[in-house]
């Protein structure tokens, strides 16, 4: 994939964003510090590593599982903890930020292959967003009608398809983070992400009305 | 890797209406708890990895230890000891059951075969083990197993047995007609008497260790261990000194020294290699002369010791037991000042002999 197709949507942003639990930690405490005191079993960091962590599992999570989620709070304390006993693997070639998204993701990602009943694959518990970014009315229930109508063909889906396609395309992951959160190779997410962009491109062809508001929305762009 | 028309409208319509980042976090408390639980399990395991990778490394250890003891052990009793035999002096037959033909350097011999030496006769035997055993004349000797249990029985005459190492699984036994002598790696020399003596309780077989321990049974006396410098039965070791059965003049096949393994090994190969009655004859007077210099030091004669192994040296200084000789001398005089002086002469006669390293220490330290 060139650069130039690369998703600019990252689920972590690489820059600290401004306020509130996007602040990546505590005063006085950076990244190092607090992986130190972890791996030396300071309990004292407990809670700055919280701190620095709970933001991005929150978003991780809210994204892959909807935040409305009834197992919520359970999946963020599973990342949690996945966080602290895989510390040791973390080598410090990528933003922890990234690392933390990373590990999330795989929580969710597990937790919602284990689930039978239902396996959502695109959550959209926040409708009231759509209003809030499109111009009228009438095209925010007609983006509602397709985001609803894509997340059908996703869930038809070969799910192990769908899923790289979310994560790669809409998440923003890259291939080897996907892999790393699939628990495939990197040639296999790559061959995953090709068929399942192919496949629901046949899919969305087939219906012709989400055809035509996708090919107007990609030109108003 | 180009994406589909539709599948990239498609993303860019969800990532637009992504769900949004504001999320409430949830119970810090619990969070932070659930941090330090996962530190907790965290030395845990780290532990549990250490004393895991401890224990596997000495289970293998221990695995790899006992499958080569087992190893060892199959291979040792599994095979078919190998023995090979060469006649000395006037040579010696090899029979099984009625048939009996001239004995052949370096034949092999298998179990239910006879080797029969005739008075001025000899023979040597090599066993694949390392054991190996020297027949005196007037001697029947027969294999009766060659496996994990290496059986002999000694008919009638004398052997001079230098027994290797055992196996936990192996056994070493040799019968008499009224007793079973069972080894325990040691060097003894059994003879059978023509008749009962007085001592013993009328047995013919007479038993004298020299090194290790051997086991003997007989009829209504058990299983008694006869340790190195004892004699069975007691009070008769006096008759193995004497010669036993004198041969025509020059043989001389008296009952074989008792020298060490590579000794007689050496004294064979030269009985071998030359063929002649004369050298024969010439190696059994030499045999007789470390006997005797080995009876009188076990007697506490030591000057007649000494003279016995001096007369071996001088009269046959190519011997093969010559060597044995001056070193037995030096052990001899180890506890007195000539000790040192002799292990100088040894160390100048044989650089390279068995008892260079004794011989060095005596001349560090007398």
């Amino acid at each position: 994939m060139s650069p130039a197709n690369r998703v600019p949507l990252m689920l972590v942003p690489a820059a600290p964003a401004g306020s509130g639990s996007e602040e990546p930690g505590p005063p006085g405490l950076d990244d190092s510090t607090l992986l130190a005191g972890l791996r030396a079993q300071d309990a004292s960091i407990s809670k700055a590593f919280y701190d620095r962590v709970r933001p991005i599992v929150d978003r991780t999570l809210a994204r892959l599982l909807g935040s409305r989620d009834n197992d919520y709070e359970d999946v963020a304390q599973r990342a949690l903890f996945e966080i602290v006993s895989a510390i040791g693997r973390f080598r410090g070639d990528c933003p922890l930020d990234a690392w933390v998204s990373i590990v999330t993701a795989r929580v969710a990602y597990r937790t919602i292959r284990r689930r039978r009943t239902e396996r959502r694959l695109f959550v959209d518990d926040q409708p009231h967003e759509v209003s809030l970014v499109t111009r009228s009315h009438a095209s925010a229930v007609a983006a509602r009608q397709a985001i609803e109508r894509v997340r059908a063909e996703l869930e038809r889906m070969n799910s192990d398809r769908a899923w790289t396609f979310l994560l790669h395309d809409v998440y923003g992951y890259d291939l080897k983070e996907v892999g790393q959160i699939t628990g495939v190779s990197l040639s296999a997410a790559q061959t995953r992400l090709v068929r399942g962009r192919r496949e629901i491109h046949e899919r969305i062809k087939q219906d012709v009305a989400l055809a035509r508001f996708l090919k107007q929305f990609s030109e108003d762009g | 890797m180009n994406t589909p028309r539709y599948a990239a409208a498609a993303a860019k319509l969800l990532r637009r209406y992504l769900p949004g980042a504001t999320v409430a976090s949830g119970d810090s408390s619990r969070g932070i708890g659930t941090i330090e639980r996962a530190m907790r399990a965290r030395t845990r395991q780290r532990r549990l990895l250490a004393v895991g990778a401890s224990l596997a490394v000495a289970a293998a250890v221990l695995i790899a230890g006992t499958l080569l003891d087992k190893w060892r052990q199959s291979s040792a009793s599994s095979g078919v000891i190998a023995i090979n035999v060469t006649p000395s002096g006037q040579g010696a037959a090899l029979a099984r059951n009625e048939d009996e033909a001239p004995l052949r350097a370096r034949s092999s011999i298998e179990s239910g075969q006879r080797i029969e030496t005739p008075a001025d006769g000899g023979a040597s035997l090599q066993l694949s083990t390392g054991t190996s055993m020297t027949l005196a004349g007037r001697t029947s000797f027969r294999v009766d197993g060659q496996g994990a249990t290496q059986r002999f029985t000694l008919q009638r005459g004398e052997l001079l047995a230098r027994v290797a190492k055992l196996m936990p699984t192996q056994r070493f036994i040799v019968d008499t007609p009224d007793a079973e002598v069972e080894v325990r790696g040691t060097r003894f020399r059994l003879r059978v008497l023509e008749h009962g003596e007085s001592c013993g309780a009328g047995s013919r077989t007479r038993l004298d260790v020299s090194e290790g321990v051997v086991e003997v049974s007989a009829p209504n006396q058990g299983a008694i261990r006869v340790k190195a410098g004892e004699a069975w039965p007691a009070g008769c070791s006096g008759t193995m000194d004497p010669p036993q059965a004198p041969a025509p003049s020059q043989s001389g096949a008296r009952a074989t020294a008792p020298a060490p393994k590579h000794d007689v090994r050496s004294a064979a190969r030269a009985a071998v290699s030359d063929g002649a009655a004369q050298r024969t004859s010439g190696l059994s007077a030499q045999n007789d002369l470390f006997a005797e210099g080995v009876a009188r030091g076990r007697r506490g004669d030591t000057s007649g010791a000494l003279r016995a192994y001096q007369e071996l040296m001088d009269r046959y200084p190519s011997s093969a037991l010559a060597e044995n000789a001056m070193v037995e001398r030096m052990r001899l005089l180890a506890q007195t000042p000539s000790g040192a002086l002799e292990a100088s002469r040894y160390l100048a006669r044989y650089p390279r002999g068995f008892a260079v390293r004794e011989a060095k220490k005596l001349v560090a330290e007398p």
